[in-house]
């Protein structure tokens, strides 16, 4: 047996408040809010009522959260009024504090816990109530359910008893009209869960199915109509008429756990009732989606508004997407984060907020099971940030149209590519399935990405990537940086930035936390890096800004130009800087201040073990005493593996004087750590007079004292660190340039460059740190021959028909590790995905000894010029680092792979093993093949050029690495087709990226 | 005549070799500093043992042995490994950089002048070779 109640008598349609002129009494107790009294919506109930010679006593104290002694301190006006009428003019708070008035009034020492749909609640021996609903969302109008806080507990108490419903329902729209867009909008959805919920819960019924259902197909109508135009009677009557029915619905019926849920952080977080139902309605119905009944209703509920679909399933998915589109229709928020909650506000209330829904009515019926693990999880979803290192935030700006919207991460895509290059090459990717163009087109995308490890609590977490196709190469483009810019960007509250468009005058972009703005920047354009951020911060007046910014090299577009940040940090490699000064970006200045993450305990103590292990590192002890640098020596002296004169000679006795070991005992005058991170390898020089007279600045670092130093034949110290602080000043990349300048005067030693090509008063030799200064300033300014050489060494050697002697892979100037050394380095070069790159695997290390068991990297040749049979494990450590410039984290910061998983499972929210971790990296690289493809690039570009290949005496004993043999077998391994250089189809489908087959022209 | 590794003939023999051998000569000609060589015990030898030597300009100027519970002397820098890594090195199997990346032999002294000094420890381990080596 069961029941169906309602109002007794409802009254609907404009002027249905003319039924309160038929009422028998005397003394009336007036319900409102002092809102309602201002406006004079409840005044226009008071007057017919004293039409007709009513008593009316007014109490207005209600406001959006009622409470028990608010409803006690209103019974106590009754007694003492003698009322014969309650009647509650008003939205959901007043009709419930009006229902806890009523039952106070006729049972005084009853508390309102005590109230039990099965037991006795003895009403109407003094008085009967009216609803008269103000807002069209509530329900309470003609139900028999009170919400009501006890401040003691702070809970939301939600009891009811079918006694407790209105004897009379006015349903007046016109008492409507003024309400604000907003308001309608939240108090609709609210009718909505109602509905929704009412048709879905495990006491729904046949009566309240067809109120439910009717309710639902006016709101899908008419809400965005009513939002849009709010003072349109008829559709004001439909809302009004629609929530009433759906009141009646779960008064018929029940709750779920929406209502749960929005009913405890409602409370704990004080957020208004409809807007949390706002929040929790979607991610309820997707968690319940996984009980088969509830697919059979939301699909029926789907039927009955029109959606078509094949399965019920569909039909269940193609709901929920209904109300996430209608919510975003009307313009609601969609997370808690937008109400200004913090990861860390809702970590410190979980506990509650769990407690709260879990003794909420709502749980009890809800079709699936509600649990403490599973409303942390709805929560958090609700909150908008997810466990872990993200922040489920992208942030796009462009800067055509100067729009700034904010995009959630995409979550799915994070669990393949986790972020970082990785994360962007996903974007970049779908960017490219709208449009391919050119690298420094205005519709090219700049993107700056974090990963999930970058500002957590941990070491060495300081990275970043930028991303983009590389106006060097024409293919993909990404450069990674340290520093604190990263971090910052996180702590603004973004996993990424996309740069879209691009401006008609220099400007820069302005992020403090969410207040974002495209500034001018005229003021700074044609400044140096360093001058840059100096008067930037200064004009900010606030130093805890990061800044990433270009100099001329950028603004000049030079093929090779930098992005530079927080002072001499670089994200040199690809010339991402011409990208950003193609869309004249002159700087991002970004300041963030929540620092919270939601992390396990034992992301510390993992953190702390991985400390305990890279304290034990050689190369870490190395890099923290002697900076980068320190390799110097071994390099040139020990192993060949640091090119001398444009890679064609073995032997430069003044390394000894530009090593890190010369620069400690010279020039260095401090050290210099990214963020978080205890190793410390940047360092900090000073060079007090002389001609290279530097204030404390960023030291140079092993690449560029191979670059500028062995490779140009420098071996002047205090030049090489004042070139580097030029070429940063610049900004542009000290490999690319160090290299294309070593190919000019390879050229010109080889009489290829004609001599009334080259500038007066050059001297175009190797061994002149003037030389080296001269051109510097030519490229970054594109002056005289600069202009060519700023296009890098490729377009260089070609335009003087001698391209063998520009040591590059793909158009990207290979790092200084010499592959003869080392002869890992030829494979890692020439399959790299953004041309030759040292961070694409350090096989130099390696086969130095540095192994990785748990990867399976640790069966390597002892003879490091010969890596037969082992490019398994080089195409392993490509996928590892692959997926360390995806984290982002430092190649320095090596822990035991178990702890490396364990702290990226944490970050990312799921659990890994080693092996995982090469799988990811396997993703990403094959992604980044796959766009490469599309931008043209082909197998014939795996070569290393002749100048690379030449056998040398001194160190590498005359050897040379077989790349062909080294090619056939790293194709063989990795399962893509040698001719076409993409991944077959089967590889595609081990790596779960089927979604990619569609994409590319694969050939299996 | 072989001498057992490691004993004080071995280390003197060493010297020899070394001050015979003009390529050290040249590696080392800036180098200078002494050495303690600790050989550290495992399953096949069960007694620690020490190398002293002084190296100065490219000369070896003295050597001196220290069996377990003797002192030796302070030095500037120590290189420290078990005898299985020891005889690895001696051999030719393991290169004395490689040997303290990968953790075999830790280096305790200034870092930065021994990574100087590669191309002579290189020259070390060659004169090692050339000694006539009974290994325990």
């Amino acid at each position: 047996m069961w029941f169906y109640s309602a109002p007794r008598k409802i009254v609907f349609g404009e002027d249905s408040l003319d039924e309160l002129k038929e009422i028998k009494g005397n003394s009336a107790l007036l319900v409102t809010d002092k809102i309602l009294m201002d406006l004079g919506i409840s005044q226009r109930v008071i007057d017919i009522l004293e039409s007709v010679e009513f008593k009316v006593t007014i109490f207005d104290q209600v406001d959006y959260e009622p409470t028990i002694p608010m409803a006690k301190a209103g019974a106590e006006i009754a007694v003492r009024e003698e009322v014969d009428w309650i009647i509650a003019v008003g939205g959901g708070s007043v009709m419930d504090c009006a229902k806890a008035i009523w039952v106070f009034y006729e049972n005084p020492d009853m508390s309102i816990d005590s109230v039990f749909p099965e037991d006795p609640l003895p009403l109407r021996n003094k008085a009967r109530l009216i609803t008269i609903p103000t807002t069209s969302g509530t329900g309470s109008d003609a139900n028999w359910a009170i919400v009501i806080t006890d401040p003691e507990t702070k809970q939301k108490l939600s009891v009811g008893h079918r006694d407790l419903i209105p004897d009379i329902d006015i349903v007046d729209p016109s008492l409507t009209l003024k309400l604000p867009p907003r308001l309608t909008a939240s108090t609709g959805l609210d009718v909505l869960a109602h509905a929704i919920e009412a048709y879905t819960i495990n006491w729904k019924n046949d009566f309240s199915d067809a109120m439910a259902l009717q309710a639902i197909k006016i709101v899908f109508e008419y809400l965005p109509k009513t939002v849009k135009e709010g003072e349109n009677i008829e559709y004001r009557e439909k809302m009004h008429n629609a929530a009433t029915m759906a009141g009646i619905a779960i008064g018929n019926s029940q709750i779920g756990g929406a209502h749960a849920v929005a009913h405890s952080a409602g409370a704990i977080l004080k957020i208004p009732h409809g807007e949390i139902i706002t929040l929790a309605l979607p991610h309820m119905m997707k968690f319940c989606i996984e009980e088969e009944e509830v697919v059979k209703h939301y699909s029926e509920i789907a039927h009955s508004i029109g959606l078509t679909f094949e399965t019920k399933k569909e039909g269940a998915e193609k709901l929920i997407l209904e109300v996430e589109n209608l919510i975003q229709e009307i313009g609601l928020k969609t997370s808690l984060r937008e109400f200004g909650v913090t990861p860390k506000v809702l970590q410190e209330n979980m506990k509650l907020l769990q407690d709260f829904a879990l003794n909420d009515t709502g749980s009890l019926v809800n079709p699936r099971d509600i649990t403490k693990e599973a409303l942390e999880n709805i929560f958090y979803d609700m909150a908008g940030f997810v466990k872990g290192g993200y922040r489920n935030n992208i942030l796009k700006v462009n800067l055509s149209d100067q729009s700034i919207t904010n995009e959630n991460l995409d979550l799915e895509a994070a669990k393949d590519f986790v972020g970082g290059s990785g994360l962007g090459a996903y974007y970049y990717f779908n960017f490219l399935n709208t449009k391919n163009v050119d690298a420094l087109s205005p519709d090219n995308i700049l993107i700056f990405m974090t990963g999930p490890l970058t500002g957590l609590p941990t070491s060495c977490s300081g990275r970043f990537s930028v991303c983009s196709r590389s106006p060097l190469t024409g293919f993909w483009g990404e450069s990674n940086s340290g520093g604190k810019f990263g971090p910052e960007l996180k702590f603004a509250g973004y996993d990424g930035l996309i740069i879209e468009g691009a401006a008609n005058s220099p400007i820069y972009l302005f992020i403090d936390n969410d207040k974002i703005e495209i500034r001018d920047a005229s003021k700074y354009w044609g400044m140096g890096v360093f001058e840059t951020q100096e008067v930037l911060l200064k004009d900010l007046d606030d130093k805890s800004f990061k800044i990433a910014c270009i100099g001329p090299g950028g603004e000049n577009l030079v093929k090779f130009a930098s992005i530079m940040n927080d002072g001499g940090r670089a994200a040199a490699r690809t010339g991402l800087g011409a990208v950003m000064g193609s869309k004249k970006l002159k700087a991002i200045a970004v300041k963030g201040n929540n620092k919270d993450f939601l992390l396990p305990d034992e992301f510390k103590e993992k953190s702390r073990e991985a400390y305990e292990e890279i304290k034990k590192d050689f190369s870490v002890e190395m890099a923290k005493e002697l900076g980068t640098a320190g390799f110097v020596d071994a390099a040139v002296d020990f192993y060949g593996d640091m090119a001398i004169r444009n890679w064609s000679e073995s032997s430069f006795k003044e390394a000894y004087n530009i090593s890190g070991t010369t620069m400690k005992e010279t020039i260095q005058v401090g050290r210099y750590a990214c963020y978080r991170c205890p190793i410390g390898c940047g360092r900090v020089v000073k060079i007090p007079e002389g001609k290279y007279k530097l204030s404390k600045t960023k030291g140079p670092e092993y690449e560029t004292i191979a670059a500028f130093g062995t490779n140009l034949k420098i071996g002047n110290l205090e030049a090489l660190a004042y070139a580097n602080y030029k070429a940063n000043d610049y900004g542009i990349d000290t490999i690319s340039a160090g290299s294309t300048i070593g190919v000019f005067l390879d050229l010109v030693s080889k009489n290829y460059v004609p001599p009334e090509i080259i500038p007066e008063g050059l001297d175009p030799s190797f061994g002149n740190p003037d030389t080296l200064l001269d051109l510097l300033e030519m490229i970054a300014f594109r002056k005289d021959i600069g202009n060519l050489l700023a296009e890098g060494s490729k377009v260089l050697s070609e335009n003087y028909l001698y391209s063998a002697l520009a040591p590059q892979v793909a158009g990207l100037e290979a790092p200084f590790h010499d592959p003869r050394a080392f002869s890992s380095m030829a494979i890692l070069y020439i399959t790299s995905p953004r041309g030759a790159c040292h961070l694409n695997g350090d096989g130099y290390l390696v086969q130095q000894g540095i192994e990785y068991p748990e990867l399976q990297i640790d069966n390597i040749p002892d003879n490091r010029f010969n890596i037969d049979n082992s490019a398994k494990q080089f195409a392993r450590l490509q996928s590892y680092r692959q997926l360390y410039n995806a984290m982002t984290i430092c190649q320095f910061y090596n822990p035991p792979a178990p702890i490396v998983a364990d702290l990226l499972g944490m970050a990312m929210n799921q659990k890994y093993e080693p092996e995982d971790l090469i799988l990811l990296g396997d993703k990403i690289f094959a992604l980044k093949r796959i766009i490469n493809l599309r931008l043209g690039w082909k197998p014939e570009l795996q070569v290393l050029p002749n100048i690379m290949r030449k056998r040398l005496d001194g160190p590498t004993e005359g050897n040379s690495p077989d790349v062909q043999k080294q090619l056939e077998e790293w194709y063989a391994y990795r399962n893509y087709n040698n001719e076409s250089g993409a991944p077959r189809i089967e590889e595609l489908k081990r790596l779960g990226l089927e979604n990619l087959l569609s994409f590319s022209n694969l050939e299996d | 005549m072989k001498a057992k590794f490691p004993s004080k003939e071995w280390i003197e023999q060493f010297m020899v070799v070394l001050n015979n051998s003009p390529d050290y000569k040249e590696a080392a000609e800036w180098w200078e500093g002494d050495f303690l060589f600790v050989v550290e015990t495992d399953e096949k030898l069960d007694k620690k043992a020490t190398f002293y030597l002084d190296l100065w300009h490219g000369d070896c100027r003295s050597v001196d042995y220290f069996e377990e519970g003797q002192e030796p002397p302070e030095t500037e820098f120590q290189y420290i490994g078990k005898y299985s890594n020891w005889l690895k090195v001696i051999n030719g199997d393991l290169d004395p950089i490689k040997g303290i990346l990968t953790r075999k032999f830790k280096l305790v002294g200034d870092k930065g002048k021994v990574m100087r000094a590669t191309k002579a420890a290189k020259e070390l381990v060659n004169s090692a070779q050339k000694v006539p080596t009974e290994f325990v």
